[in-house]
C-alpha cells in the first residue's frame, strides 16, 4: 500500500514503430479470436493466480488455527507456533502480489490485507517514545484499551470487537497509516513494537499479553485476544472471497477467459515492471536504506522482511516463466510469455530470464545472511547508518530488480507488447 | 589515394548537410537542453552557493537579529524554488546515486527529519559535513535545513553564540552539501565537465544511453508525465483528501514547516511549462506542430496557463487556508487541469510523436 514516493531511478523503452504507438483501451477486452497456442496463456495466468491465492488461503487457515491454541492456552510455545505459522503464511501471499498491478480488483481489495507502515498506536498499547504519522488522528486510539473511541467530538462503540468492527476502522479518518486489519496489524499483535531499532530482535511481546485472569501484562488481554481472533478470521475471509473470485465462476477468472492474450501480455509486463521498480526496489528497499529507516520496513515486528522481498522476487519470475510451485510441494503452470518471449526475441527473453534469476538470487542472498550467517542480519540491521556490507547486499538486490525491468523493458518492444496501454489514471 | 580523397570529400559534404539541415528533433533537443535545461541547474548552482555562504555568515553574528533569521530564510526559499525547477527531472545526473533524495525527504510520514537531526545533533561526535554525509539523506538537504529555521532549532539559531552552536554547524553542514550536490548535478551537464548534454542530445547507435531521437525525446515527456503527476497526486491528493472522501492531512504538504508548498507548485508548472516549450526555442510544442499536433500544442500551453493562474491566484497557504471555500474551488479546478495535461502527455503527445514511454518509479502504488 502507498508508502513515501521517492524520486527513484526511471526507465525508458521506446518504440521505434509508430503503429506500436497506438496506445490500446485496457478497460474492454478485444473481440479477436485468440489462436489457439496463444490461449493457453489464459489459461496459464487464472491457473496460476488460483493456485497462489487458494494456497494463501490454506496457509491463513492454518494461522488461524495456530492463534485458536495460542488463546486456548497461552504459551511460549503456542505463541512461537502461531508466530511460525504466520512466517508460513507470508509465503503464498507475498508469490502473489505481482497479480496485484495490472488488476484494479486485486489493488483496490488488498490494502486490507497488506497495508504497511502502520501507526501500530491505532490498534494497542506502544513504547512512551511511538513515532507515527503526524497529524493522523487515529495514531494513538488504542482500540484494545478503549470499549467508547473518542475522536473529534465523535464516539464510536467498539465494545465488542468483531472482524466487522475491524473492517470499518481500516484507513479510520482517511489515513492510510491507520491499518488496522490484515497480515501486518496481526504481526504487530504477535510480536509487538521492535523496539531494537538498527539493533539485533524483533518484537517481544510476551505471551501473557493474551493470558486470561491474574497472568494477564499490559491490560485488556480479553480484548487483545479478540482482536487478534477477529483480525484472523477477516484475514481467512478476504482471502475466501479473493481466491473464489479465480475460480471458475468467479469475476476475475471470467475476465482473463475474455482478455485477448495480446491484453494478457500486457498485464504481464505491467504488474511485474510495477512491482519491480516502483514497489519492491523502491518503496520497500530504497527508502529504508537511504533514510536508514526501520519505520519502513515492510514487516518490521518481526523482521522477517527478507522472506517478504525474496517470495515478491520469486512471484514475478513465476508470472513469466508460467510456474508456481504450491505450498504442498505440487507444480503447475503452462504455456506463458517466456515461451512466447524465447521463439519471438531469443536474445531479449534470453537477457530477462538471466536478470529474473539474478534477482532471485540477490534476494536470496539476504534469505542467507537473515537467516543463515553467523550472526544473522535481518533487514533492519542491514540498514543501519555505516553498515556496509548490509547496505551492498541490498543494493545488489535493488540493482538486480532495476536491470529486471530494464530487461522487461527491452522485451516487451521487441514483442510489441505496450505495457503504456496498461497505464491507469 | 583517390579513393580516400573522394571519400573525405563526401564526409566533409555529409558533415555540412547535417550541420546545415538539422532536424526539427535535433533542434528541440539541442534548444530544451540550452535554454531550459542548462539555465534551470546553474540557478539550482548559484542559489546553494549563496545559501550556504549566508548561513556560514549568519552563524558567525555575534547577535542575532529576527530580520537577520528572515535573510537566511529568504536564501532557503531562493534555493528551494531553484530545486522545485529541477525536482522532476527524470533522466541525467539527478537519477544518479540518489542525489535527489539527497536535497529533500517528503514526504516525511513519521517525522524522520526532525527525529534523525535530533539524535544526529546531540550525539557525541564532531559535526562535519562527512560525518553529515554518510548519515541518513534525510537530514543532508533542505528538508533539514527547512526544520532548523522553521521548526524547534530555529529558537536557538535566534540567540547569540553559543547558543545553537551544534544546530549551526549542522545547518551550514547542510547547505554545503545541498551546493555539492547542485555541483555535481551543474557540472555533469556541463560540456566542460560530464558533458551528460551530450549524451543526451546527441542519439545515435553507438549512444548505449539514447540509441536514437526518440528515446531522448521520450525522456523529456516522461519528466513532464512524472512532475505532474508528483504536483497531482503527492502534493493535492494525499496531503488534501483531493480525491476520496478522507480527511486532509496538511503534515503531509511538501514544505508545510515554511508554508511554501503552493509557491513551489508555482515554480514547477512554471518549469514544466518552459520545459515543453524549450523556452523561447523550438522545443516539444514546436516538434508537436511539425507531426500536425498544433492544436495540441496550444491546447497543453493554454492548460498550463490557466494552472498557472488558478494557483497563483489562490490566497495564504495550503498548510493553513486549504479547507476556505475559495480555495477548496481552486484546488479543485487546479486538479481538473493537472489531470487533463497528463492526459495529454501520458496519450495524446506520446502517439502524435510515435514513442512509447516506459515505468517510472510512480507505477506500483
Amino acid at each position: 500500500m502507498p508508502a513515501p514516493k521517492m524520486i527513484f531511478a526511471v526507465l525508458l523503452s521506446l518504440a521505434t514503430s509508430v503503429a506500436s504507438a497506438a496506445v490500446p483501451s485496457n478497460t474492454e477486452a478485444s473481440n479477436t479470436k485468440p489462436s489457439t497456442s496463444e490461449q493457453s496463456i489464459n489459461d496459464t495466468y487464472i491457473q496460476l493466480a488460483a493456485a497462489v491465492y487458494e494456497d494463501s488461503l490454506i496457509a491463513a487457515r492454518e494461522l488461524q488455527s495456530s492463534v485458536g491454541t495460542l488463546l486456548k492456552k497461552p504459551s511460549e510455545k503456542s505463541l512461537a507456533k502461531a508466530r511460525a505459522a504466520w512466517r508460513k503464511a507470508r509465503v503464498p501471499y507475498q508469490q502473489s502480489e505481482t497479480f496485484r498491478f495490472a488488476n484494479p480488483e486485486i489493488d483496490e481489495w488488498e490494502g486490507k490485507l497488506n497495508s504497511w507502515p502502520l501507526d501500530e498506536g491505532l490498534i494497542d498499547y506502544v513504547a512512551d517514545d511511538y513515532f507515527h504519522e503526524m497529524g493522523n488522528l487515529g495514531a494513538q486510539l488504542n482500540i484494545i484499551a478503549n470499549p467508547v473511541l473518542k475522536i473529534g467530538g465523535q464516539e464510536i462503540d467498539a465494545r465488542n470487537i468483531t472482524p466487522e468492527l475491524i473492517e470499518s476502522l481500516h484507513e479510520f479518518a482517511g489515513s492510510e497509516s491507520n491499518v488496522a486489519s490484515g497480515y501486518h496489524a496481526i504481526e504487530f499483535l504477535l510480536w509487538g513494537q521492535d523496539l531494537n531499532g538498527t539493533a539485533a530482535g524483533a518484537g517481544e511481546r510476551p505471551y501473557t499479553d493474551f493470558a486470561v485472569g491474574e497472568n494477564c501484562t499490559h491490560g485488556h488481554c480479553q480484548r487483545r485476544r479478540d482482536y487478534l481472533q477477529a483480525a484472523t478470521t477477516l484475514l481467512v475471509k478476504d482471502l475466501e472471497d479473493m481466491s473464489a473470485r479465480w475460480q471458475k465462476g468467479g469475476d476475475l477468472h471470467a475476465k482473463y477467459i475474455n482478455l485477448s492474450p495480446e491484453q494478457v501480455m500486457t498485464n504481464i509486463v505491467f504488474s511485474i515492471g510495477s512491482l519491480s521498480l516502483g514497489e519492491l526496489a523502491g518503496e520497500r528497499m530504497k527508502v529504508a536504506l537511504e533514510a536508514n529507516s526501520t519505520e519502513d520496513e515492510h514487516d518490521c515486528f518481526s523482521d522477517n522482511t527478507h522472506y517478504s522481498h525474496y517470495y515478491n522476487t520469486l512471484g514475478m519470475q513465476n508470472l513469466f516463466m508460467g510456474q508456481y510451485q504450491r505450498i504442498n510441494g505440487d507444480r503447475v503452470g503452462g504455456p506463458s510469455l517466456a515461451g512466447i518471449a524465447k521463439a519471438k526475441a531469443p536474445q531479449a527473453f534470453e537477457r530477462l530470464r538471466l536478470a529474473m534469476n539474478d534477482s532471485v538470487a540477490k534476494t536470496n542472498a539476504l534469505v542467507q545472511a537473515a537467516e543463515f550467517s553467523q550472526p544473522p542480519m535481518k533487514f533492519d540491521q542491514m540498514i543501519a547508518e555505516g553498515n556496509s556490507r548490509g547496505k551492498a547486499l541490498i543494493v545488489d538486490a535493488v540493482n538486480a530488480l532495476v536491470e529486471q525491468t530494464a530487461a522487461l523493458e527491452a522485451l516487451a518492444k521487441e514483442i510489441d507488447v505496450d505495457h503504456s496501454g496498461a497505464l491507469a489514471f | 589515394m583517390k579513393t580516400f580523397a573522394r571519400l573525405t570529400l563526401i564526409t566533409i559534404a555529409a558533415g555540412l548537410l547535417a550541420a546545415c539541415d538539422r532536424s526539427p528533433e535535433q533542434k528541440m533537443l539541442s534548444d530544451t537542453g540550452q535554454q531550459v535545461i542548462l539555465p534551470l541547474h546553474e540557478t539550482f548552482l548559484a542559489e546553494t552557493l549563496s545559501l550556504s555562504e549566508a548561513a556560514t555568515q549568519y552563524c558567525s553574528l555575534g547577535e542575532r537579529s529576527e530580520r537577520d533569521l528572515s535573510a537566511l530564510k529568504d536564501r532557503w526559499i531562493a534555493a528551494m524554488n531553484a530545486w522545485e525547477g529541477i525536482q522532476g527531472f527524470q533522466f541525467g545526473p539527478i537519477t544518479e546515486d540518489n542525489q535527489a533524495w539527497k536535497v529533500q525527504f517528503w514526504p516525511d510520514r513519521k517525522n524522520l527529519i526532525s527525529r534523525k537531526t535530533e539524535q544526529f545533533v546531540k550525539r557525541d561526535s564532531e559535526i562535519t559535513l562527512s560525518a553529515l554525509q554518510q548519515a541518513s539523506v534525510v537530514i543532508q538537504g533542505l528538508s533539514a535545513i527547512e526544520y532548523l529555521l522553521y521548526d524547534t532549532p530555529s529558537d536557538r539559531l535566534r540567540q547569540p553564540p553559543p547558543s545553537g552552536h551544534r544546530y549551526c554547524l549542522h545547518l551550514q553542514a547542510a547547505a554545503q552539501n545541498l551546493h555539492e550536490v547542485a555541483d555535481f548535478l551543474y557540472s555533469s551537464w556541463q560540456p566542460a565537465a560530464g558533458n551528460y548534454l551530450k549524451t543526451w542530445s546527441k542519439p545515435g547507435p553507438d549512444n548505449l544511453d539514447y540509441p536514437d531521437q526518440q528515446a531522448s525525446i521520450g525522456a523529456v515527456i516522461e519528466t513532464l508525465v512524472y512532475a505532474l503527476e508528483r504536483i497531482k497526486r503527492d502534493k493535492l491528493e494525499r496531503p488534501l483528501a483531493l480525491a476520496d472522501q478522507g480527511q486532509a492531512n496538511p503534515f503531509l504538504l511538501e514544505w508545510w514547516r515554511s508554508k511554501q508548498s503552493r509557491e513551489a507548485i508555482l515554480v514547477n508548472l512554471h518549469s514544466l511549462q518552459l520545459l515543453f516549450n524549450a523556452g523561447q526555442g523550438e522545443g516539444l510544442a514546436t516538434l508537436l506542430k511539425h507531426h500536425q499536433g498544433e492544436t495540441l500544442a496550444d491546447e497543453i500551453n493554454n492548460k498550463f496557463d490557466r494552472a498557472v493562474s488558478v494557483t497563483a491566484a489562490m490566497e495564504g497557504s495550503l498548510f493553513d487556508d486549504h479547507s476556505s471555500s475559495d480555495t477548496q474551488l481552486a484546488l479543485i479546478q487546479l486538479h481538473g487541469l493537472l489531470g487533463e495535461l497528463l492526459s495529454a502527455f501520458k496519450r495524446d503527445l506520446p502517439a502524435k510523436l510515435g514513442i512509447t514511454l516506459g515505468f517510472n518509479s510512480n507505477d506500483g502504488d
